[in-house]
Formats: structure tokens, sequence, C-alpha cells
């Protein structure tokens, strides 16, 4: 391994260009022809179902409960609770993932509707554990509960969730959970130096991540092993043989976020230690099947990973038969992003220059709310001051990780636009940078990094306007009428890309037969990332592409994991990894040709005893392209990787893995510098009719461009951007949670009241692909998989503002908010 | 972006489910739907079974007598003729999928029939299998996506070619629904492919590529 470990500056083999629409996608037909199995369709001999109650009441107390006529009913083979012995101590285990407050997994009390209680049906059939569950005769005690956070922000707030552990031992107020403030340079003094400063409160309703396959989870055990079948994003053997860690680090630890156990100074007080394993690390089998779209699932994690040892447990009682725990659908709308509001104050000059930024959030948050503005530009002055109280909404972290980020810094540019009477790409490029660094100071940290010197913003930005036409269709505010009535208007959002950073998780490659396969286990999503491993594996060792396979929904004994799911740091974080192993394997196949083999030849192929494949020959006299070893003087001499690998299986197997280091090597006025500024920009375009009569907001046109660094696979990229597209949209347009005031019930939690965005709803999206090569992955790559989703959230505000002139800051940007803002209701 | 959903429960509403209409249907379902038990006995099965039962061989479910409530029918599903005993709760999508052993039909939305993804061709027309009963079906042709891609059917290979999935687990509903499109209009505009298929949700967002995929299978249709 080399002392200085840049990935960004490998250069890929010649001739590598990105996989494309017509290459084979290995999980294409099974899921077409709907053959592919999900955890959901896991189907074993003698299985049972379990399925957990789940609370009607926002906040309630069960204060006594009779489940006999359940138990008497007949395929009812177990009944837990939350006194169990067996469960007792699942009851404290962490169960919905937050840096700031643990939520119990298996609870008494409720603390949102359709909280998942500790009683658990055990019966023969899902529809048995149903009709048990209506069975249950239980007193609830209701209790007070809260949905708006600025409420229970007060001192004089009745303390709900009493139960929940809160973590941070400085929050005063009886539900507080965080409050903070993080300053960067002066903000008073950026204010002073501004032409004017604006003041504005945007607001963003709840949203759920709408999984489409509901969250199930099988287990078996086989004597003292355990067989377990997840439907998780995650590695779950930790957290099930791992004794010492933190319940709440738990979900954390099984994602890969190691460090953020250091956040928890010590075990919640109501958890009995030790915290027992529930079997043994090398006796766990996790088989990963295919799984139903969970984007952005982080908040439920925690939960799952808990339930993972729930359905352990549930197993080992059912006397080693397999056992199905199944969540219902609506259980998806739990989670999610949460409600927040942001008081933000913008000082700029007249050209655009933003000066200082001052942004007051109320609400949950998993970084910083000015975190990514910080990553992307030269603004010097800001500050974020947060408030997170808990309410009874459920857990809600993120759904596509930024959100929280991306919707504050684009409504900012938007309004700095709109004050000055200035184009908003103008402002963007006028701003853009890295910490506070301005573009001039980036291009010489490229020069000195082995970056191209690029500037990616200028270059997505030029793209995206010629493909929308922008300078030819921007106008005023309120400007353009159409012939049909409508309001015309462009709206445009911009942001780093993310999903940067090269990993360490690691895959092993075994040559067996001139075949390749990848072992490394990880959740498949399908974003497609196991074509772009396998066409980068293709090229580095220089094998056909349709001779790699991934193996990815097993590991035995967990040994070989990739990122998961694959997504959003897929590339980034796997690729460097399998590149280095890739070009092991090819020194090895090279290796092969110039050694006599000891054991038998490959049957028809046999030069002799003691010869080599290519006698003579030194090891630059070869190459491999296609699954042929060559000379490269003479291409017509050449044997295929098959014929002389297989020879050496017996004796020296070419099954690698390699261990990559950490990124190491960056400088600074040439001296060591341990900073990665974030430099590849992502921006995106769209333009709307909205109709002044009925606030309807009509999509016509979206352009996305994003800046990959360095495109693997062309299908799978534009996925992410047109998928991540009706995401983002619906957060921004049509997405919410809606809550009944006067219960806490959930009102919409289906997919029915929820408005999922349909074909009909959204036009065509224009993918446009960068390559700056600015991203610290394999050969400049950057990621994209979480980042337009959530960058696009925030761009209907800035369309209807230039359609109408009137601002709605409230989000989703429905069509009655819009009818309000322009005076008709 | 406010146009609604489900155009496909809509269009079935206007036409009816067989012998029932909606309003009849729907009334009905609510009350069985989501009941306690499911399937009792399984006869004959041509194809392959996940209950491997022999031909006039009578195998009871544990906790399901037979009785009056009970009714046997008996239908063809990619080909393949099924008789069954059942009760009258079950719905199509739990027969084809905890009796016959098919994974195609999906349950996204809870059996409200919201989603599509558990959307199967009857007698050639796309239905919601889970809010289809099963006693509905007796003599019914029944399609999935099984069957579909075994009869090599260009649509799977349009939908490979063109990317139209991701995750997966709505694709076959979708390909159920173009498939069901393309047999009674082979000549299909973009406008009827959004029609057939805007009542299928997908969460990955893959929706341009749907009709790309269906007008290209209706070209190689007409090839073949």
């Amino acid at each position: 391994m080399p002392e200085d470990y840049k990935p960004w500056t490998w250069k890929p083999p010649e001739g590598f260009s990105a996989l494309d629409y017509n290459a084979s996608r290995q999980d294409a037909y099974d899921k077409v022809s709907g053959q592919a199995v999900y955890t959901r369709d896991v189907h074993l001999p003698g299985m049972l179902y379990a399925k957990i109650l789940t609370s009607p009441y926002a906040s309630a107390k069960i204060v006594s409960m009779d489940t006999s006529k359940a138990e008497a009913l007949t395929g009812v083979r177990d009944i837990l609770k939350f006194d169990d012995p067996d469960i007792e101590f699942e009851n404290t285990t962490g169960g919905y993932c937050s840096s700031q407050y643990n939520i119990l997994t298996l609870p008494s009390t409720s603390d949102f509707y359709q909280h998942p209680m500790g009683i658990v049906v055990v019966a023969d059939s899902e529809e048995i554990c149903d009709s048990a569950l209506r069975l249950f005769e239980i007193e609830w005690e209701e209790q007070p509960f809260i949905l708006d956070m600025e409420k229970s922000l007060k001192p004089n707030a009745p303390k709900i969730m009493p139960e929940v552990v809160r973590l941070n031992s400085r929050a005063k107020n009886p539900n507080t959970v965080l409050t903070g403030s993080t300053e960067i340079g002066n903000v008073q003094k950026g204010f002073a130096e501004a032409d004017k400063v604006i003041e504005y409160t945007i607001k963003r309703a709840p949203n759920t991540v709408a999984g489409v396959e509901g969250m199930a989870c099988v287990a078996q055990w086989r004597g003292d092993f355990l067989d377990i079948w997840p439907h998780h994003a995650s590695h779950v053997e930790p957290m099930l043989s791992n004794p010492s860690l933190p319940s709440v680090g738990l979900s954390f630890v099984s994602l890969g976020y190691g460090s953020i156990q250091a956040d928890v100074k010590s075990p919640p007080k109501n958890r009995k230690d030790p915290l027992l394993p529930i079997c043994e690390s090398n006796k766990i089998n996790v088989t990963v099947p295919y799984q139903g779209a969970w984007y952005g699932g982080i908040s439920w994690l925690g939960y799952s990973t808990a339930f993972i040892r729930m359905a352990a447990i549930i197993a080992k009682r059912a006397q080693n038969r397999p056992v199905k725990l199944l969540f219902d659908e609506s259980h998806f709308y739990l989670t999610g992003d949460d409600a927040a509001i942001y008081r933000c104050k913008v000082g700029a000059k007249k050209d655009g220059t933003i000066t200082a930024l001052d942004w007051h959030v109320v609400g949950p948050a998993g970084e910083l709310h000015i975190d990514k503005t910080h990553e992307s530009t030269k603004i010097p002055n800001m500050r974020n001051t947060q408030e997170w109280a808990l309410i009874n909404h459920g857990p809600h972290i993120c759904f596509r990780h930024g959100t929280q980020c991306c919707v504050p810094h684009n409504v900012m540019f938007d309004r700095v636009a709109a004050e000055f009477g200035l184009d908003p790409t103008e402002v963007a490029l006028k701003n853009d940078g890295c910490q506070g660094h301005d573009w001039d100071w980036i291009t010489q940290y490229q020069k000195e990094n082995g970056f191209p010197q690029r500037h990616s913003l200028k270059e997505v930005i030029e793209l995206g306007k010629e493909a929308i036409q922008w300078d030819k269709k921007r106008h005023a505010p309120g400007a353009r009428k159409l012939k049909n009535g409508r309001m015309h208007g462009l709206g445009f959002v911009h942001i780093n890309e993310w999903s940067w950073m090269p990993g360490r998780h690691f895959a092993c490659l075994v040559l067996r037969d001139g075949k390749l396969t990848i072992i490394g286990m990880r959740a498949d999503f399908g974003v497609d990332t196991e074509s772009a491993f396998r066409y980068c594996v293709a090229q580095e060792a220089g094998l056909r592409y349709d001779d790699i396979v991934l193996q990815q929904q097993r590991s035995d004994a967990n040994t070989y994991r990739f990122w998961v799911p694959g997504g959003a740091m897929g590339i980034t974080r796997n690729t460097p990894q399998l590149i280095v192993a890739a070009r092991e394997l090819k020194q090895k196949i090279i290796d092969y040709a110039l050694r006599p083999p000891s054991g038998p030849m490959f049957p028809g192929f046999n030069p002799g005893p003691g010869q080599s494949a290519f006698p003579g020959k030194k090891a630059e006299d070869l190459d491999v392209k296609e699954g042929f070893i060559f000379e490269k003087t003479n291409p017509r001499n050449k044997k295929s990787v098959r014929e002389v690998a297989s020879a050496f299986w017996g004796d020296d197997p070419a099954i690698i893995h390699p261990v990559v280091p950490d990124v190491t090597g960056l400088t600074l006025n040439g001296k060591p510098h341990p900073q990665m500024y974030i430099m590849s920009r992502q921006a995106h375009f769209m333009e709307v009719e909205v109709d002044v009569e009925t606030g309807e907001v009509i999509v016509t046109n979206l352009v996305c461009v994003n800046d990959v660094g360095h495109l693997f696979n062309r299908r799978g990229a534009e996925a992410q951007q047109y998928g991540g597209a009706i995401m983002g949209l619906g957060r921004s347009a049509t997405e919410e949670k809606i809550y009944c005031p006067k219960t806490g019930v959930g009102l919409n939690f289906d997919n029915i009241g929820y408005h999922i965005g349909t074909m009909n709803d959204y036009p065509e999206v224009k993918c446009i692909i960068n390559e700056s090569r600015l991203g610290y992955s394999s050969y400049g790559a950057c990621g994209i998989g979480e980042d337009s989703g959530a960058s696009l959230s925030g761009i209907t505000a800035g369309a209807v503002y230039n359609a109408t002139g009137k601002w709605v800051l409230d989000y989703p940007v429905t069509p009655d908010k819009v009818l309000k803002a322009l005076g008709k209701i | 972006m406010s146009e609604k959903k489900g155009n496909k429960a809509e269009e079935e509403s206007k036409e009816g489910f067989g012998h029932f209409s909606r309003r009849e249907f729907l009334k009905d379902a609510g009350l069985v739907i989501g009941g306690s038990t499911m399937v009792s006995i399984a006869f004959a099965a041509e194809t392959e079974p996940r209950k491997q039962v022999k031909e006039n061989a009578v195998t009871e479910a544990p906790h399901v007598q037979e009785s009056s409530d009970t009714t046997t029918i008996e239908l063809t599903v990619n080909g393949g003729k099924y008789r069954f005993m059942i009760e009258p709760n079950l719905s199509l999508r739990q027969l084809l999928r905890d009796e016959i052993g098919l994974t195609s039909p999906k349950d996204w939305c809870g059996g409200h029939g919201a989603c599509g993804s558990c959307t199967v061709i009857m007698n050639g027309r796309p239905v919601l299998s889970c809010l289809t009963l099963a006693c509905e079906c007796d003599g019914a042709r029944i399609e999935t996506a099984e069957g579909i891609a075994k009869a090599g059917h260009p649509i799977i290979q349009s939908y490979i070619k063109w990317n139209a999935f991701q995750c997966g687990y709505c694709t076959p509903g979708f390909v159920t629904s173009a498939k069901a499109l393309l047999d009674r209009n082979p000549n299909p505009t973009e406008a009827d492919v959004r029609d057939a298929l805007g009542g299928n949700l997908c969460r990955c967002g893959t929706y341009q590529q749907h009709p790309k995929a269906v007008l290209d299978a209706a070209e190689a249709l007409k090839r073949s």
C-alpha cells in the first residue's frame, strides 16, 4: 500500500467508460418477473408468525391487561409481555435511535400513536396474530401529550414521555433534549457589514420514509446456531453477539457509526446490565434477502435492530421453529423527517455576497443545520442555535439525510436574490467556496493535492441553465402569465454533493474456474451499485463483466461486508477497497502466467511439466483484458484466465481481501493537513405553472445536474437523480403527516391519505451528469444517492415566488397555502 | 400535482368485479378482508404449489374446519389449474401467495388497494388482488408476473432494458398492469401508458422509465 493513500488520484483503466443501460444487472430478471424473494416472502417449514400490539393513543399507559381470551384462541402459541423475564432487559434496549434520547423498545407506556408496545403474539398465521391482538382487554390510562415542539420547549410544559431516557444532562426544561449554539466567525460583525439584513421564517411539516415492504424479520435456531433473515440495512451480528455495546449505540454500531457510542457517557439508568449476548458471533448466520425500498430509514434502525433481537428471542422460545416477526405497513409512518421551524436572519451586500447568517431552529437534527452551507460556501460568519424537545410524534431523524440543511440553505439564496433583484444562480456562484474559503483558495488546495483545477458549481449551473433555457425563460416575480391563465415560474436549488468519504469496509474476491465472485454482504434496495462494483473490478482485473457476480445476500460468519445499503455511499465507500483488491488480483493472475503450476492443470491445457503458460516472459510483458492474458507486443499469444489460474486453485488460490487505510497524504502549504473540503456540487432547475384559482403547482420541466466526480454506472446514477427528484418534490409539495390536534392520532398514515407522487404527477426528469473528478473516492468519485432527494425538497418555494411574487415558506407547499399567500382564502 | 392516484381502481369501479359491483364488493370486503383465517383446504394442483398435495387429497389446516361458510373454487393461474376449498374472507392475493406460493403479488399498502403492487390479470383485466376475494375467482384465468415471464412476453426484457425498477418490490404490479394494457391495446400512446399505470406507486421514483419500457415492448410485439 502506498504511503499516501489518495484514491482520487488513481487513473481509471484505459477504455473505462461508464456502465450503460445495456449492461446486465444480476437482480433484474428476478425482480421484474416477481420471483425475487424479499424478507416478507421468506417462508420456512413450520414457521410461526409474530406481531406486536400498537398503541391507539398518542400517550397512554397500560394499567391492566387480560390476555386470557387471546391465549385461548386456537393457533396462538405464545404471548410475550413487557414484564416477561425473557424480554425484560429488552425493554430497556435502545428502541429508536437518537443521539439525544432513548425510546424504549417494548414499553408498557406509549409515546406516540401506533407505538409498538411490549406485547407480542406468536401464532400459526399472521391472521391469527391479528385476531389475538383484538382479543386483548386492555385498560389504558391516557397521559398528556404534546405535538408542537415550541410548546414542549416551555419550562412549564407538562413532562411527557417520562420513562424516556434523556441523554443530555444539560437540558433544564422537562422535555428539552438538546439546546445549543454554534458560531463560526463573528455574526454581529457580518451583519454590520451587510447592506441589508433579511428576516424570515421557514416551516417544515413531518414526512415519512413510507417504505414499501413492511418491516419483518425471520429467525430460526439450529441448536446453538442462529439463522436470521432481517429486513434491514444493517449488519446484525454485532448487536446479537456483543454484550458490551451500549444499548443506545446499537443501531449506530450496526451501521458502522461506532464512534457515536462515545456520545453515550453511561448506559441508561433503567437498563439492567449486563446486556447478554443473544448468540455468539461465530454461530450467527445472516441472510439479507432483497429489500423493499426503505430510503432514509435511519430512524427505524434502532427499532429494527432491537426487534431482530426480539425475533431471535421468540424463536428460541418457539423451540427452534422459525418465527417471522411482522410489522404492519402503517408503521413506516412512525418515522421520517420531523417538523421544524427555522427563524432565519441573513445579511448580504447588494451584489449578493452573504456576509452573515443566523438560524435559530426548533426541531430535531442529526447534524447542525448550517453544516452543508458551511461546507459549500465562503460565507465567513454563521450561527446556528437549536432547540429540540420531545413531542409525541414518534422517532424522526431523517429521510434521505440532509433535508434539514438543504431547505434553509436554498431558501436563503432565493431570498437574497429576490431582495436585490439578482439571479439566484449568480448569488450561488458569488458565495461558492468551502468552509469560508473562496474558490481561488480552493484552487490552490486542488493543485497541491492532486485534484484537477475545476469549478464544479459553475459547471453544473451552466449545464442546467442551458438545458432548461434559464436565461431565455427567466423573468421578474409574477411577470409571466401563460395563455392557459396560469403563472409561469422557475426554481433553482444547489448544494454540495455528499457521500464523498472513501471507506474501509471490505469485500473478498475469489477467482475460481475463470469466474470471479465478490463476496460482500449488503442490503439490496435496488440502487444498482452492485453493477458498478462488478464493472470496476472487471476493468481493473482484466476480467469480463459478465464473469463476475456479487454475492451480497450472505457472507459466512458475516466476515465480508459492504457499506450498507450501498446506495448513498456505496460507490465512494466501497470501490477503493475493491479496486485495490482487483489490482492485486490482476498481479496474481500475471504471476500465475509466469510460474509453472505444481498442481494438475485445467483439463485440455497442459503446457508440460515445469513449464509456465508464458515461458520466458516477464510480468511487464503481459497484460490481462476481457478474461485473457496476452503478450503486449503479440496479442495473439493469449491464454484464458480460466485455463491459467485454475491450475493454481489447490496450491495458491486467488482469494483476495486487502485492507485499505484511511485517506492519507493531504497537505496545505506543503504541510500535512487533515481537512477534506467538499468541492463537487449539484444544481437542479424546475419550471412550474401555478394555477392562481386553485393554488395548484404543476411541474412542467425538471432538470437535475449532479457532479458525481467520476461516473461508474450511468443508469444507476440517473436512477438516483430521477428517483431522488420524485422524493424531493414530494417533501417539497405534497407529503405531510397529519396528526389530530385533539387526540394526537395520525390521520393519514396510509398510502391513500399520504400523497406519494404518481406517474402522472411529474414530468420526465432530464438527468445530466458532470464528472469533475473532485471527489475523494476512486478516480475522484463522490456520491449521489441521497443528494437529489434532499436538495430538491426546498425547490418549490422559489418557483412559486417567481411565478406569483409571493413567498410560501411552509413546506410542503400545498395549494391551500398558495391560495392563502395569494389572499384568496 | 393534485391529480388523484388510483386511476385503475376508478376504472374498475365502472366495470365492476365480475358479478359484483364495486360498491357491493367493497361493502363485503370491508367485513372480511383481513379477517381471522385463511384457506382451509387445498385440493389439486397441476403446477407446483407450496403445499405439495396429491390429486383429490384433502389437507386440513390445523385451526380451520370445513363448514357451511367454505366454498370450492377452481381457477387457472399462469396456465396451471387449481382447485381450493376456501373461506369467504380469503383474498386473491392471499391465495396466490400463501397457497400457491407465488411471490409477485406484493403488499405495500396493507390491503387498502392504494398502491397497485398486488396487481394481477384476471380474465384479461388488471385487478388488485388484495381487494379481490378469492371466492369471486371461480373459473377465472389469472396471470401474474411469474407467468408473464415464463411465457416469454417482451414486457419482461423491456423492463430490464430500460431499468424500469430499483428495489423491485412494486415492479410485478407494474408489469401486470402493462401487460394487460398491451393485451387490449397493442398500439398505446405514452398517455395511454401513464393512464394505465397511474395507479401503481413506486417509492424509488422509477416512473419515467415505465412508458419507455411499455412502448418498447409494444414495438417488440409487433415485430414478433
